[in-house]
């Protein structure tokens, strides 16, 4: 069973890979899965009790856990200890070197800053202090070490000079204490992860609009009247009824009415869908101008909308491959900070010429604060969760960062044809009457007679007419010839409806032009001459052939693998540039090619529609589901693109790419930050007599790093 | 008043017979059917304003098929 929580108290990303290796260590746990960026937690345990066992031990290593994963808690506490203690620095700051510096004999200056100091540390430090016993006990460390050492550092050598002033002169130690080093530290961080809370919020937006998408009441009927209940209180059958401009609240069929509907929050589409009797409607969507009364089929978890929310969700804890390096990285770091600081203590204590305990503690203290792996943990789930939420806002479905990932390695694109690249539903493409007739008299007649057939082509010859507001007749004779088509009497007129072959029955002479479209002829003759013909087939996807032109320009193959014969594959292929087509082949065949293609060194991505394809899907690199143009769903697929838009491809790709270079410069900045920073910390500037870092500056760098990953991360909403 | 023909196939007895004839007659604009296995004719009296197709559709869905009209 999988279990997915909110985890709170992470400071890290080291956090995050400690809870994920020691909750697999726990008998009886397939697998885990701990985001850092969104506070949540995906187990998969193999019953009740090992679950039990999963909480008992997230809270032992010191975090909380809890189950309401719909609304994401505001905490906002952070900032008020920030205040606090940015007071106390203050006060500390004017006592050690500001106005207040010599207003007391030194011995009271030095308990002062001690009494300012204390409450800081031990109180609003507390996590910090917390996590430094919990890694003097276990040997686990994060950030909250780092930080909680370096301020108990700082405090406890000062402590230490203002009670115990002869003996410190005695053994040597400086006359000069770091309460207010102490008060700054802690405020900063407190900062800096105010900083950093707000924007990993920002970057939860879309998750969070998604949530507030979904309505809070309906109007059922109950008892014969209309009555507004609950909407967790809507059980499935029940009448609803939405007013103008309302919100769906859950998904059923309509029964009652007809209105347009603004579905663009779930499909990325703009334009409004006529919805009539019979037609589905999802909960989330916004009523147009009339009320509609519907059938409620969907409700609570089974809604549209709430998987659409599961499927993100989901999709924010995948981690891409790069990411499991930045993990490994950031879970050695600490260990390596501390053994980097305690050799920056001993260094200094050894080599120092003057000042030596004051310089060695203060830059110990510095690389401690400097060192933290945030920003490290934070560049990617930042810029995967920004870019899967913003995606489903405009209707594609992004399986995660791993997707993306994978994204950015393709090279042949593998499109199916019907569906795809065509609407997927025949349709007349061309209807030309020569002669000197009425060309809408003539359609309204074959219309007519259509009616009488049931033939796949009939409907879409049926529609044609009724699309120009034509008005059907009654025919009053006809007989239907199988296999070739129709003949009726209607409107004092004979017609001859169908293909070459009734002409050739009744000898009538075709006299026609050849044409070059591909589709299926419908030869007209009106009392035994011919009259003209409509052509019925599957239009190709009208910004189709721009998305073919894209992909080529950058070097993508691309190819059409079709069930239909040659020559209506290879008029699509040219119509839109492919390289490369398959014609004649069965699903099962589509996945034998991709393998085919595959073993020429090219990374395939497959588009197609969910169901058909579903095979050939499951063989490709990268799998992209092109839902329908009525029925919208999720599918298994990386990438499921809502409704039918095929241009979607080329944005997800670029996406896709933006997200990479997003996250491969926060990787780069992070590393930057924290390499080229530690030993400015630690004091290598002095040997080449630079300035030495004051552990306060140091935690205004680290503050700085997290906040300017998250930011970057933020620019990925521009891209889509 | 007018009639209306078609040829019905798939009716081979009095049982099949007596389904269109009471499924038609239910029709109010119908108000006379006359069937003739032989034949394989159906011929109603109707109310002007009847349409063929949905007379047509109505005994397609008792299960025969209709592949023409009849001239009456």
């Amino acid at each position: 069973m999988l279990i997915n929580v909110k985890v709170s108290g992470m400071s890290c990303a080291s956090c995050a890979s400690s809870i994920e290796n020691e909750v697999s260590k726990l008998t009886g746990v397939n697998n885990a899965s701990v985001n850092f960026a969104t506070e949540s937690a995906k187990f998969d345990v193999v019953d009740s009790e090992v679950q039990s066992a999963v909480e008992e031990k997230i809270k032992q290593l010191g975090y909380e856990i809890s189950f309401e994963n719909t609304e994401i808690k505001e905490k906002n506490n952070g900032i008020k200890l920030f205040w606090v203690s940015f007071i106390f620095s203050i006060l500390l700051f004017s006592l050690e070197m500001g106005p207040l510096k010599n207003t007391f004999k030194l011995q009271t200056n030095y308990i002062l800053q001690f009494l300012l100091a204390l409450p800081v540390w031990i109180y609003i430090g507390n996590k910090f202090q917390r996590s430094l016993l919990a890694f003097l006990k276990t040997g686990r460390s994060n950030m909250n070490t780092l930080i909680g050492l370096g301020t108990s550092a700082a405090f406890l050598y000062s402590t230490f000079i203002t009670f115990f002033n002869d003996l410190s002169i005695s053994w040597g130690l400086t006359q000069k204490v770091y309460f207010e080093a102490v008060g700054f530290i802690i405020s900063f961080v407190f900062l800096g992860n105010y900083f950093e809370e707000k924007a990993k919020k920002k970057s939860k937006d879309a998750l969070n609009s998604l949530l507030k998408l979904s309505a809070k009441n309906a109007l059922v009927l109950r008892d014969g009247e209309f009555v507004e209940i609950d909407i967790s209180d809507v059980s499935i059958g029940d009448v609803i009824r939405v007013l103008p401009g309302g919100k769906y609240p859950v998904d059923g069929k309509v029964i009652k009415g007809s209105s347009a509907v603004d579905e663009s929050m779930l499909s990325g589409e703009s334009l409004p869908v006529v919805k009539n009797i019979g037609d589905k409607v999802f909960g989330g969507t916004i009523n147009g101008d009339s009320a509609i009364e519907f059938s409620a089929k969907k409700v609570g978890s089974d809604t549209f909308l709430s998987h659409i929310v599961d499927f993100v969700e989901n999709a924010q804890n995948n981690k891409p491959e790069i990411q499991r390096y930045a993990d490994k990285i950031s879970s050695y770091f600490t260990p390596a900070v501390l053994v980097f600081a305690f050799l920056t203590l001993v260094l200094w204590l050894s080599f120092g010429s003057e000042n030596i305990w004051g310089n060695a503690v203060s830059n110990f203290i510095a690389v401690l604060v400097i060192a933290c792996p945030c920003a490290l943990g934070l560049a990617t789930p930042t810029a995967v969760v920004v870019a899967t939420g913003r995606a489903s806002l405009k209707g594609q479905l992004i399986g995660g960062g791993e997707v993306l990932e994978k994204a950015c390695n393709i090279n042949a694109i593998v499109f199916d044809k019907t569906g795809t690249l065509t609407e997927g539903r025949p349709q007349v493409i061309d209807f030309n009457i020569h002669k000197k007739e009425d060309e809408n008299g003539i359609l309204r007649d074959v219309a007519s007679i259509e009616k009488l057939s049931e033939h796949p082509l009939a409907k879409a010859v049926i529609n044609f007419a009724l699309e120009r507001d034509l008005t059907l007749i009654e025919p009053d004779f006809f007989e239907i010839h199988k296999g070739m088509g129709i003949e009726a009497d209607i409107n004092g007129a004979t017609y001859v409806i169908g293909n070459k072959k009734i002409l050739d029955k009744f000898e009538i002479k075709l006299d026609e032009e050849k044409s070059e479209i591909v589709g299926s002829y419908i030869y007209v003759a009106k009392n035994k001459e011919f009259v003209g013909k409509l052509i019925v087939g599957d239009k190709i996807k009208s910004n189709a052939k721009s998305m073919i032109q894209n992909l080529r320009d950058r070097g993508i193959e691309t190819w059409l693998i079709t069930g239909d014969n040659e020559i209506v594959g290879n008029a699509v292929k040219n119509e839109l540039g492919l390289n490369h087509i398959r014609a004649n082949t069965l699903p099962i065949e589509k996945a034998e090619i991709i393998e085919e293609i595959q073993k020429k060194n090219f990374k395939v991505a497959m588009v197609g529609d969910g169901i058909n394809d579903a095979p050939a899907l499951a063989k490709a690199d990268l799998s992209i589901a092109m839902g329908t143009g009525t029925d919208i769903a999720i599918s298994t697929s990386d990438v499921t693109i809502v409704k039918g838009d095929i241009e979607k491809v080329v944005s997800f790709l670029d996406l896709a790419e933006g997200t990479m270079r997003v996250i491969k410069q926060n990787l780069f900045l992070s590393l930057i930050y924290n390499t080229l920073l530690i030993p400015v910390a630690a004091g290598v500037l002095v040997i080449f007599n630079g300035p030495m870092m004051p552990p306060v500056l140091a935690s205004v760098a680290m503050g700085l790093s997290s906040i300017s990953v998250v930011t970057n991360s933020l620019r990925i909403r521009n891209l889509i | 008043m007018k009639k209306i023909g078609f040829l019905v196939e798939g009716m081979k007895c009095g049982a099949c017979k007596g389904k269109i004839e009471k499924s038609l007659l239910s029709n109010e604009n119908i108000s006379q059917v006359e069937i003739d296995l032989d034949e394989k004719s159906v011929i109603l009296e109707c109310a002007d304003d009847t349409s063929t197709i949905e007379v047509k559709t109505s005994i397609e869905e008792l299960g025969f098929s209709i592949p023409k009209s009849l001239r009456v």
